[in-house]
């Protein structure tokens, strides 16, 4: 199915200003993470630095009310708030995946009670559960949890958008041509809608990730996550029950936000184009300029 | 052998709806007929008339209500799953939109490796390649214009014909078409009717050709059957049945056809109620409500099959 | 009897232009074309899918939106004995001469009508959008009822609602809607397209009617040669953005000289006829990668040179007849092989 190698993708890719745009913002952020991995400061310790310090040379971004460096800090709430977004979206598009094909496929009883799920994971007060749950377990709320909880939460709307992806391929003329060339149900589903439903399951993963570190930086506010661990989220609790606006310390609250939008900015724009590049429609256009 | 397809009192009603209101829809009502081995057989009608739902529950992709469906002689509307699949070998389909007959993702010439890979026909790539090469011949494509593309680089009459190749990889007795030229190019439309005349001259291949065309009908087919609301009406050979109408349905049917000939056309102005009155008629013909000629017999009873030569008829006006 | 020219299209040329991920395709839908419609007659245009067809009767309507686009040469309206390019009008102008000089029919038109008007409602409307004296309710809905007897269509449908009527009584209300302000010149795209057989033979009456009782010009687009041959009065055919032939129709279903139209009009089934019927060989070309010269001449056993590298323009052959195709000579008694 890829011509050419995901090299000629990516350059397809960025030809379109948006992709590049989140591209390379997404790439920033991502590098950003990285750097965690050469902190000087352990970032569960505070007073490792003067506190209350604006920006300057020796501290980029200036250091908190915890005495710790802001920049550093940053750089592991990103690591974190991206890798439990990460995983919970992984999580939940391999739920959502799984349910819409089997209830679209196989229809009829199966379908009905997979939707009923479905339906009752959609209704349910979603914040108030997590609010919940996250209070309930909060000490032992690590990362991979915090991840995997998210991750049963997200699925439902994604399932039941591949359902009728599947229904409606199912009815189409080539689904009786696989039939005619007797494939099984399982690779008939395979081959044949997979490619139909991974634009969906792509931009629906960038989408859940930020939904996810959505919902990571509210529980986290709310005081209801692990408060050790540094996460976009933890970084604005803490700014905030230290009142930091109020105090001056525009750096520590500030830093969080803009890097949260960045995120959110770039999430959104990748998601945008790549759904757009993989519609079956775009790509029909674009398989028979190939050859030339 | 007589038979090679035998459908016998075939009925097939659609229930829609849910527990509070549901509508039935009779979409197949008590049909029969044969088709004999390198025969093309035709059945025609117009939208909704039941022939693309026959031609479903003969692939199994359908249930019949009642009725009963032979092959060879042996019975084929209660198979399990491995027999089906099997059955698949015999009969085969190609679809009305070449278009969509392939996935738009996938490459034509996949469908050909799979095919002889589930129907263990070759398992090897050269006796593969070998295989297709001779389908391909067989309905004028070359290998290499075929070779490694999808289906938006191919012309409708060439996916057509790639279609019809794949139907064949099995080497089936029965090919059910199911309005296999309405969307190709007129001046390209002959070359695959042709192409099932020479399949059937050469091989002994059967076709059950399905279509609304009565011209391509009338030149490809040796049998046809006219339907009108999950009916058949008329039956017999193309000639007679086309050329020589007996059911006033038929009548209007091949009327209505505007003819390829400035010196053929319409003199008198046909006013058929496009408006029904009672829709869903429970008793008498179903076509009484629209007849030029029904008699009062027709609104009450339904008529019986009459046979007048070659030609079946299923119409009170030739009650002897 | 020289008749008088109701539009005339002069080397018109119009593309899509397609930008897909940097690289620009053009589809030559309509590459100069050149035509005269007169008053009183029934002109059909004929070709296959992807001819170009719908795209040379949306240019002469003014229908061009992005990704269409106007590449070259004019649509002149005959306006009150004047020849105006549409063009170059104002967009105000435009617009009036919409439904009053000139009706468009476009394909599958029978979802145009408001799902939640009743049917004399949505003629009521139509009417008093388009009329600039005013109307009262009742001359308007006299007029409308006038209208239908006229054609044939029963008076209940008024009160019903779109949904109500069979997709062939929808078909009719719009072509009775599109013409109910007289136009001169009405466009049908492909008005019998799937519909059934029965269904079709109505509207094609229909049409008739329209036509023998206001006298006007009907443009009909079809790939049917059936229907064309039973009310075409003249026939255009279409082949990869251009006509290649153009005649009475009689002349041209009779004695066809394009080698495509010989290959067209020759493999129609026709009832009682049991000949082999051939198709034309090959497959028409992409309009976004044309050939050079002559469009047909890889499909065509007659090639010249000639054909290779330049393109053939229509020549009149006498007897009404004009064909573009370098076999042909000037003058009457023209044949190809």
């Amino acid at each position: 199915m890829r011509r050419g190698g995901s090299l000629k993708i990516l350059k397809d890719l960025l030809r379109d200003r948006k992709f590049k745009f989140g591209f390379i913002v997404l790439c920033i952020l991502a590098s950003l993470a990285l750097l965690s991995f050469l902190s000087p400061y352990d970032p569960t310790l505070w007073n490792v630095a003067p506190r209350d310090l604006p920006p300057s040379l020796e501290h980029i971004l200036g250091t908190n009310s915890k005495g710790q460096d802001v920049f550093w800090e940053m750089t592991f709430a990103l690591r974190n708030s991206i890798v439990v977004s990460m995983f919970a979206a992984f999580f939940s598009r391999i739920i959502a995946i799984l349910v819409g094909l089997i209830a679209g496929y196989k229809g009829g009883i199966t379908d009905r009670i997979l939707m009923f799920i479905s339906d009752s994971f959609l209704i349910m007060p979603l914040l108030l559960l997590l609010l919940l749950i996250a209070s309930l377990v909060r000490e032992s709320l690590s990362l991979f949890t915090l991840g995997l909880i998210l991750g049963i939460f997200g699925w439902a709307w994604d399932a039941r958008v591949i359902r009728s992806q599947v229904l409606s391929l199912r009815e189409r003329e080539f689904s009786f041509t696989a039939v005619l060339s007797g494939s099984k149900t399982f690779s008939i589903v395979m081959k044949e809608y997979l490619p139909f439903i991974l634009p969906i399951v792509f931009s629906t993963f960038i989408n859940n990730m930020s939904w996810a570190i959505g919902m990571e930086i509210t529980l986290a506010i709310f005081g209801l996550s692990n408060l050790d661990i540094p996460t976009l989220g933890t970084m604005l609790h803490w700014a905030i029950h230290y009142q930091a606006i109020l105090l001056g310390v525009w750096w520590w609250i500030l830093t969080p936000i803009l890097i949260s939008v960045f995120l959110f900015v770039s999430l959104y724009l990748l998601s945008v184009s790549i759904g757009e590049y993989l519609d079956p429609r775009t790509r029909l256009q674009r398989i028979g300029m190939v050859k030339k | 052998m007589q038979k090679l397809l035998e459908l016998r009192n075939l009925t097939k009603i659609f229930t829609i709806g849910s527990v509070v209101s549901r509508i039935k829809i009779l979409a197949v009502d008590n049909v029969s007929f044969y088709i004999k081995p390198g025969e093309i057989f035709t059945l025609a009608g117009e939208s909704g008339c039941g022939k693309t739902t026959i031609s479903k529950i003969i692939l199994g992709f359908e249930e019949a209500t009642s009725g009963e469906i032979f092959y060879k002689g042996n019975r084929i509307d209660n198979l399990d799953r491995k027999s089906k699949q099997n059955l698949l070998k015999e009969i085969q389909a190609v679809f009305q939109n070449p278009f969509e007959t392939f996935n738009p993702l996938r490459k034509v010439d996949s469908y050909f490796y799979e095919t002889l890979r589930n129907f263990r026909i070759a398992d090897n790539f050269d006796d593969a390649k070998k295989i297709i090469k001779e389908k391909l011949d067989a309905v004028g494509i070359s290998f290499n214009e075929f070779s490694e593309k999808y289906p938006s680089e191919f012309s409708g009459g060439q996916l057509q014909r790639i279609s019809i190749a794949r139907a064949l990889l099995t080497n089936p007795s029965l090919l059910i078409a199911d309005e296999p030229v309405s969307m190709v190019d007129a001046s390209l439309r002959m070359s695959i009717v042709n192409l099932f005349k020479d399949l059937k001259e050469r091989y002994g291949l059967s076709v059950l050709y399905i279509t609304h065309d009565l011209t391509t009908a009338y030149y490809v087919s040796d049998r046809i059957a006219i339907m009108f609301r999950g009916s058949i009406i008329e039956l017999g050979p193309a000639n007679e049945v086309l050329m020589n109408p007996k059911h006033p349905y038929t009548q209007i049917l091949k009327a209505s056809v505007p003819e390829a000939d400035p010196k053929k056309r319409w003199k008198e102005t046909i006013r058929l109620s496009d408006i029904e009155y009672e829709e869903y008629r429970r008793k008498g013909c179903k076509f009484a409500g629209r007849c030029p000629k029904a008699l009062d017999i027709c609104k009450e009873e339904s008529p019986p099959n009459i046979k007048i030569g070659d030609v079946t008829v299923k119409c009170f006006l030739y009650r002897k | 009897m020289k008749k008088n020219v109701v539009i005339k299209v002069e080397h018109l040329k119009s593309y899509y232009i397609l930008d897909i991920y940097g690289t620009k395709k053009y589809i030559k839908a309509v590459n100069d074309v050149s035509l005269e419609f007169y008053e009183n007659e029934v002109y059909g245009i004929a070709g296959e899918s992807g001819c170009g067809k719908s795209t040379l009767v949306k240019s002469i309507f003014g229908l061009i939106t992005p990704p269409l686009s106007l590449m070259g040469g004019k649509v002149l309206y005959n306006l009150n004995g004047r020849m105006t390019n549409l063009y170059e009008l104002e967009d105000k102008e435009c617009n009036a001469l919409k439904w009053n000089f000139i009706s468009y029919i476009p394909q599958g038109s029978m979802s145009v009508l408001n799902p939640v008007l009743k049917i004399k409602d949505i003629f009521k409307d139509f009417i008093e959008d388009h009329i600039d004296r005013k109307m009262d309710k009742h001359e308007i809905y006299t007029a409308i009822e006038n209208h239908l007897e006229q054609l044939g269509l029963p008076m209940k449908i008024l009160n019903a609602y779109p949904h109500q009527l069979s997709g062939g009584m929808r078909q009719r209300v719009t072509i009775a809607l599109a013409t109910i302000l007289k136009p001169k010149v009405i466009i049908a795209d492909e008005p019998t397209t799937a519909l059934d057989v029965v269904v079709q033979r109505g509207v094609i009456q229909l049409l008739r009617e329209i036509h023998s009782l206001q006298k006007n010009t009907i443009i009909l687009v079809t790939h049917d040669m059936g229907v064309h041959a039973n009310i075409a009065d003249r026939i255009g055919i279409m082949y990869a953005g251009r006509i290649i032939e153009e005649g009475n129709v009689k002349e041209i279903f009779e004695n066809p000289i394009h080698p495509y139209t010989k290959y067209l009009i020759f493999s129609l089934p026709k009832f009682g006829d049991k000949t082999r019927k051939e198709s034309a060989p090959g497959n028409p070309p992409s309009l976004s990668n044309l050939p050079p010269g002559c469009e047909f001449h890889p499909r065509c056993p007659y090639t010249l040179d000639i054909c290779k590298t330049n393109a053939p323009f229509l020549i009149d052959i006498g007897n009404d007849h004009k064909v573009a195709c370098w076999l042909v000579k000037e003058g009457n008694n023209a044949k190809t092989p």
